[in-house]
Order: C-alpha cells, then structure tokens, then sequence
C-alpha cells in the first residue's frame, strides 16, 4: 500500500514533472499567463495522462517493441483529439484561453516521457496513480505559477481582483520574460526545499554537459 | 578561501588603479548631470536619485548578507549603477518602481550572474528596459520642464518630431526639453566625459567611435545629425553605459568593432524600428556579443605562437 | 526454420498488426465522440458569427442566412428564425476605406439596433465609432426607431461631431441596409447601384458603348469616336485637388452627352463627389464654355469641382478644333 501512495505523491514534489524532471516546459510558460487558463491546462493534460497511462500499461506486454513509439503517439493523440472536442463544445472559453497549447498536448513530454518511462514497465494500477500524480503535479505547479504571474501583470487571481486599481501592474511577467523568471523562481525554490529536506537528486548531466562550465567557479560542486 | 596566497604567472604588473577609485571618478563625473537635472526638473530628481542608489547599496548589502559572501558595497559600483539608472527614469518615477528597478540591476543581473565583474550585460541597462516593458506608461511619461521655451519642445520627445532639423540647437544642447533626467542636459555630459577622459578613467574609442557612426550615417540618410546626436539618451548611453568595464570589450579593434556595432544598430532602430529610442537595445545587444568580439581581437601576446583553430 | 518464421512474426507480422487494431479502435473512438460534439461545436461557431446580429435584433433567437439579394451595399443579410425581422451587414464608404455597420430591423420596417464594427477611420474622428466611445453609442442610438430611410441632420440624426465623412457612411450604409430589407422582406425593387466607371477605359465603353473607335486629337490625352460615329470621346488631364482624368462624350453639334471624372486623386468624400451624377449631370446638355463656367463649385470642394469645368471647357476647345479640322 505504501509504495501506491509513494507512486502516487511522487509526482507532487519529488519528481514534479515540470520543476524537477523539467518536462513539458513550452506549455507551462504559454498557459499560465493566468491563474484559470493553468487551471484547465492542467486538468486537459492530466485526464489525458491519466488514460493513455491506463492504456499504454494494458497493452504494454502486447506492443512490440519496435514500433512502441508510434503505437504511443496515437493513442496519446487520441485521447487529445477526444479532449479537443470535448472543450470545444462544453468549455468554449477554455479553448480560446488555451488555443493551440490544447493540441499540443499532443507533444506534451510529460505524456510521452511517463509513458516511455513508467507505464510502459509497470501494472496498469500503478500506471493510473503514476498519473494521477504526475498530473496533480503539473497542476498544481501550473495554478501556482500562473497565479503568481497574474498576480504581477494583472493583479487579480482566478479573476478577482487582489491588488488595488491605483498600483501599478508590472506587466513583464505576463509576457514571455516573466514567465521564464517565474519559471527559475520557483526551480529555485523547490531546490531550496529539496536541500532543506535532504532529498538531492543527483543530477546526471556532469561538467561535460553543462552549458556554463567554462564560467563556473565551483567546478563539480552541482554533483 | 581568502587566506590563499595569489599565484599568476608573469608578467606581474601592479598599477594603482581600484575599483573603489575608478567607480569615484565615475560618480564624480555623473555630479554634473545630477546638478543638470535637478535644475531643470526640480528637488524631486535628487530625491529619485538618491532613493535609487540607496535602494542599489542596500539590496547589494542584503544579498551578500543572506548569501555569506564578503561585502561589496564599499567598491562603489552599486552607487554608480544606481545613478545611472534614476538618470534614465522620468523624474516622475514613484519611487517604488525605482526601487524595483534598482532590485533587478543588482540582484538579478549582477549578483546572480556573480557579482562585479561577472555580468552579462550592464545592470542598469537592464533594470531600465525591464521597467520600460514592465512599466511602460511611467517610464514614457512626458515630462515638460518648466523652463521650455520653444513650441516644438513642449510636446511629447523632441524625437518624434517629424522635422528634427527645425528644433533649436543650443535648447537642445543645454537640455531644455522634456525626457528622461539624463538625457536632456548635454552639457553636463559632456562635462562629466572630459573628467573621466582627463583621470583616464575610460578610453575615447567607445563614445568616439559610436557618435562618430551614428553621424555619420543620419548625414548618409539625410536626417539632422545635431539634432538626432542630442536627443534621445545617446550621449548619455554613450559615455555612461557603453563604457562599462565588464561589459564592453578590452583591446583597441575590439572597441573600434563594439562602437560601429552601436552606431548601427541605434541607427536602424531609429530610422526603421517603431521605437524612438534605440540607444538601450544597441548596448544591450552588443552587451551580450563581447565575448565573441574580445575573442575575435584577442591580440597575440607577445612572441606568442599561431593561435589554435 | 522455425526461429525465421517466429522472426517474421515477430518483426513484421506483429507490429503491423498491432498497429492496425490500435488505429482501428482509436479511429471508432474518435468517430463516436465527433458525432456527439460536432453538432455542439457547429451550432456555437454559428452562435459567434451571428454574435453581432443578436445585439441588434435583441428578441431573436436563431438566425438563417438570405441568399440571393441585389441590393448593393449589403454584405450579408440574415432572417431571424421566430420572425422578429432581419438583420443586415451594410457596408459604407468613409474616409479611410469601408465602415460596416450592423442594422437589425423588425417586421414592420423600424431599426431595432445599430453596431458599427472594426473599421479603420481616422482615429479620434470616425473611429469614435466602435473604439467604445459614448459618441458612438449615441450615433447608435440616433438611429435606433428610424424606419424608411435616414439623413443626416433630419429628424434627429446628428452623426459624429467632426467626423461628416464617416458619419455620411453610416447613414449611407443603414439606408442601404434598410432598402435591402424592402427587397428581401417587402419585394420590392432592390436597389441596384450600378459600380461607377474606374477607368477610362470603362468610361469609353459606359459613353459610347461597345466598339468605340480611337480617334486622334491634339492636345487630348485621348479620344474616341462610338462605333455608329454619332458620339465623340475626347479626354484631358486638368488639375483639381490633385490631376484628374476629365473625359466628355458630345454629340455631333458639340453637346455635351455625358461626362466621366476620375475623382481617385481628389479627397475622398470631399473632392470625390465631383466624379458623382448629382455634379457632372449639370454639365450634360451644354455647348459652350460660357454655360460650364455658369455652373456652380460644389461646396468644399473648389478645387476639384474647377477641376472638372477646367477640363469640360478644354474637352470643348479640342471637340471644336476635332470638327474644325475635320
């Protein structure tokens, strides 16, 4: 029973899949302009994980392997194709928030990264959870970061008006710059918690890879 | 850490130069521009300047504080970065956005990136176009001095009059028109550019080089050259803000390749671009080439071989 | 043997099969959810293009297009489902290029509502229009109740302070739509507004019918004699506001039977009407300089309207010489 709750609270904190595995990044800086577009975005994409998790689990022993790639790829597409459809014509609205982000789920790495990472090695239950979790998860980072941001550039949440009129609105971070400062802002954050709470995740990249190793003066301190 | 001892190779050669003493010839040469604009634009721009830097030494303090690092501020560049960014604010300014703008220059683009010496790109330039996109109305707020006496310097910036060559020259040269607190007084400017020419604080080629492009090319394309060359921040930006150590390159071609690099691209933004303002992009953009240019000039040290590659 | 057709199996086999079920399946799901949704989907995409014409026909519920209108002037035209009346997409020429107005109208001929859309007049004069000025709603209002047809300065229709050029659009627009709903909804006549001459090519044939023959003339940036030779085309250049083209038609004495101005140079809505039949008709039946310098300018527009007398009397001279010499 521990390790299902473990499967599924993963997702929240430990390996959120925007902050922590940094997956699915394009549509995290587009939606969360505002509080209620991160909202439905994350909703979107988790009923979408959710089945092509359950899914690709049940016909993981089925697929073969070398055409697993685009075996996963329809089915995701499906499911997307359904969701469009079915925002479309019960949440109008929530379509021309998100616009093209919503087929774009499509290419969500989050969705085919579990799947290629979790489902496709796993019980169809713990696929389910995995989902779950993942999708809170990207939720829930969404709503945080996309009320942060409209807090700033427009100074409302969800709507309501927080801030009074006469303050001005910094309206940067409601564009492309705010929404990457927001972004290491709240990496930033959950590294600080991560230290804090002893919980480190190695990270595998190494000096090799690292973009900024010619200026960095702790060499292998990130290790 | 600090009780290493410092091992270079040679040649060792010690000059008496600090940064400490750089950064006061810095300050002392803003002092006419400061002067300038409190007297066209009243009390409130010492006090714009003065919440600014304050702002500036007081975050540099905190975070080096917070981060157990050793303290800066002593150097002065803090003060110099917060006087040249409430010199490019409208002396409007509520003094909470200034204190904004002084958090993003040193917090986020110079003690991020590694504090002096470390940043990519001038912090003031870049807490002056934040703000510009984050808070654009106050930053493009139209400023009239009272002591305006021409017609066609009393509405909006002398820069989006259609036809530039009819403003009156010494109005313009003696700053009295509308803008940000910096820019107008050309005057001040230039005075404060003799002193740092004179206590050889910077070289010439930068400022030189720049305005001599820019010239240049308006006299090509037939716009007013005086009048494009006193207006709009760019005797400011080029004295000032073009000729930050870390951020402009270090030998001789390298500054003659950064200063045309300015001038044209401040012209293309002028002539073509819906700005009226390109001084801050063109230095923010070959801000970010230097590496590249330093690279390209770097000279062969003496004797040395063939460059590798 | 057996390991290869296993291999086979497993490497072609296999995956195409597997493949195809998924496809099948995904294809059956995709189907079922389209046809619940797409019905939904249509039926809203209608309700956003006709969201206009339920602002100005408030009681209706459903709206079906109207083909097959002549009526010029009207883009679109629209008949509410519960018979509450029609509305109208009328577009009008202003200053800067087209001002579309929506008019909605009951069955009895009255304006039930009028919203101006996007258009691009000058700011400040006749973009007061839609960019959410009261001015607009006012002009709206002005015109809400009027059956018929509506002007400008009658009965209470003041249009924008300023902005005359737009405001004449509008009424020229609302009219339109008014008549096109005479026509869809009454029976009447539609009103057809025959597209003026553009060019001088046009012009020729509009005067002088098919076949004209080009004739040569002094001093004439062209001329024309008609296929039967009882009319003669000469046309010049005289200076208006800016150069118009200024053709004459006249018959064999030397009246003048019709009369084509390019007015594309003159200011629009001001210079323009000079090209327009409530001007160059004056000018029809005339023989002599004499009577063209009698005929009156149009009122603001001086130059453009000696423009034209400039080039009538010219066309005369040259007509003269044409015969003279002939």
């Amino acid at each position: 029973m521990n390790s299902k709750v473990k499967t599924l609270t993963n997702g929240l904190l430990k390996e959120n899949p925007v902050l922590r595995l940094v997956l699915g990044t394009c549509p995290t800086l587009a939606v969360t302009t505002a509080a209620s577009s991160g909202l439905g975005m994350g909703i979107a994409a988790t009923f979408v994980l959710i089945c092509s998790n359950i899914v690709i689990s049940a016909l993981r022993k089925v697929i073969p392997d070398k055409v697993r790639l685009p075996a996963y790829i329809t089915i995701i597409a499906t499911f997307v194709t359904i969701v469009q459809m079915l925002v479309k014509a019960f949440f109008k609205d929530l379509d021309t928030a998100l616009g093209v982000y919503l087929p774009l789920i499509v290419v969500n790495c989050i969705i085919l990264g579990r799947a290629e990472m979790f489902a496709s090695k796993n019980k169809v239950v713990d696929s389910a959870l995995d989902g779950v979790g993942m999708g809170l998860g990207f939720t829930l980072t969404l709503v945080l970061m996309g009320s942060f941001r409209e807090l700033i550039s427009k100074g409302s949440i969800f709507g309501l008006m927080i801030l009074p009129e006469s303050l001005d609105r910094f309206t940067l971070m409601g564009s492309a710059p705010g929404g990457f400062f927001t972004f290491g802002l709240f990496m930033a954050i959950v590294v600080w918690i991560e230290i804090k709470t002893n919980n480190r995740i190695k990270r595998s990249i190494g000096c090799e890879g690292c973009p900024s190793k010619g200026a960095c003066a702790g060499k292998g301190e990130c290790e | 850490m600090e009780n290493r001892l410092l091992v270079t190779a040679s040649p060792h050669i010690t000059g008496r130069d600090t940064t400490r003493g750089l950064m006061g010839n810095v300050i002392a040469a803003l002092v006419p521009c400061i002067v300038a604009a409190a007297l066209i634009f009243g009390w409130q721009a010492l006090l714009l300047v003065g919440v600014t830097t304050a702002a500036c030494v007081g975050f540099e303090y905190l975070y080096c504080l917070i981060m157990k690092k050793p303290n800066p501020v002593g150097d002065l560049s803090a003060v110099v970065t917060g006087i040249i960014l409430a010199l490019n604010m409208p002396v409007t300014m509520p003094l909470w956005i200034a204190v904004v703008g002084a958090f993003i220059a040193i917090v986020i683009v110079k003690q991020l990136f590694g504090g002096i010496g470390a940043n990519f790109a001038n912090p003031a330039l870049v807490a002056r176009i934040a703000l510009f996109s984050g808070f654009a109305s106050r930053m493009t707020a139209v400023v009239i001095p009272d002591c305006v006496t021409v017609d066609a310097l009393s509405s909006a910036t002398p820069l989006q009059t259609a036809d530039m060559g009819s403003l009156p020259v010494l109005d313009l040269f003696l700053g009295k028109y509308g803008g940000v607190m910096g820019e107008t007084c050309s005057l001040a400017i230039l005075i404060g550019l003799a002193w740092l020419l004179i206590t050889r604080t910077i070289s010439p080629v930068i400022p030189v080089t720049y305005l001599a492009t820019v010239a240049v090319l308006f006299a090509i394309a037939g716009e007013p050259v005086l009048a494009n060359l006193l207006t709009g921040g760019l005797l400011f930006g080029a004295v000032f803000m073009a000729t930050d150590y870390v951020t402009s390159p270090f030998t001789l071609w390298g500054k003659l390749v950064f200063g045309l690099g300015l001038g044209l691209i401040t012209f293309a933004i002028r002539i073509w671009g819906d700005l009226p303002e390109g001084v801050s992009y063109a230095i923010l953009f070959m801000n970010l080439l230097v590496p590249y240019i330093n690279n390209l000039t770097r000279q062969v040290p003496l004797g040395g071989g063939k460059k590798h590659g | 043997m057996a390991n290869k057709k296993n291999n086979n199996y497993e490497n072609v086999v296999k995956p195409i099969v597997v493949l195809v079920v998924i496809c099948l399946i995904t294809s059956t799901l995709l189907a079922v959810t389209n046809y619940f949704t797409a019905p939904i989907i249509k039926a809203q995409e209608q309700q956003a293009a006709y969201a206009a014409y339920f602002e100005v026909l408030p009681g209706a519920d459903n709206f079906t297009s109207v083909e097959g209108f002549a009526t010029t002037g009207v883009e679109e035209a629209v008949k509410a489902d519960n018979g509450t009346g029609y509305a109208f997409k009328a577009i009008g020429k202003g200053f800067g290029g087209d001002v579309p107005v929506i008019v909605g109208v009951d069955m009895n001929g009255v304006i039930t509502g009028v919203s101006f859309m996007q258009n691009s007049e000058t700011s400040g004069f006749g973009a007061r229009l839609w960019d959410g000025s009261a001015d607009g709603a006012t002009f709206a209002a002005e015109l809400t109740g009027k059956s018929g047809s509506v002007a400008l300065g009658s009965d209470g229709v003041n249009g924008l302070s300023g902005a005359t050029v737009s405001s004449t659009a509008v009424v020229n627009a609302v009219n339109s739509a008014l008549s096109c709903f005479a026509e869809v909804a009454l029976g009447q006549e539609a009103a057809v507004e025959v597209a003026a001459p553009a060019t001088l090519d046009e012009a020729v044939t509009a005067l002088l019918g098919e076949g004209a023959a080009e004739a040569s003339a002094e001093g004439a940036v062209a001329a024309y004699t008609s296929a039967d030779g009882a009319l003669t085309l000469v046309a010049v250049e005289a200076e208006g506001f800016a150069p118009m083209t200024v053709a004459v038609s006249f018959d064999a004495e030397g009246v003048v039977a019709g009369l084509w101005v390019d007015v594309s140079g003159q200011t629009q809505g001001i210079g323009t009407p000079v090209g327009e039949a409530a001007y160059t008709d004056q000018f029809v039946g005339l023989s002599d300089a004499a009577a063209v310098d009698g005929v009156d300018a149009l009122a603001g527009a001086t130059l453009s309207s000696n423009g034209v007398k400039t080039g009538v009397a010219a066309c005369m001279e040259i007509f003269q010489t044409m015969k003279g010499g002939n």
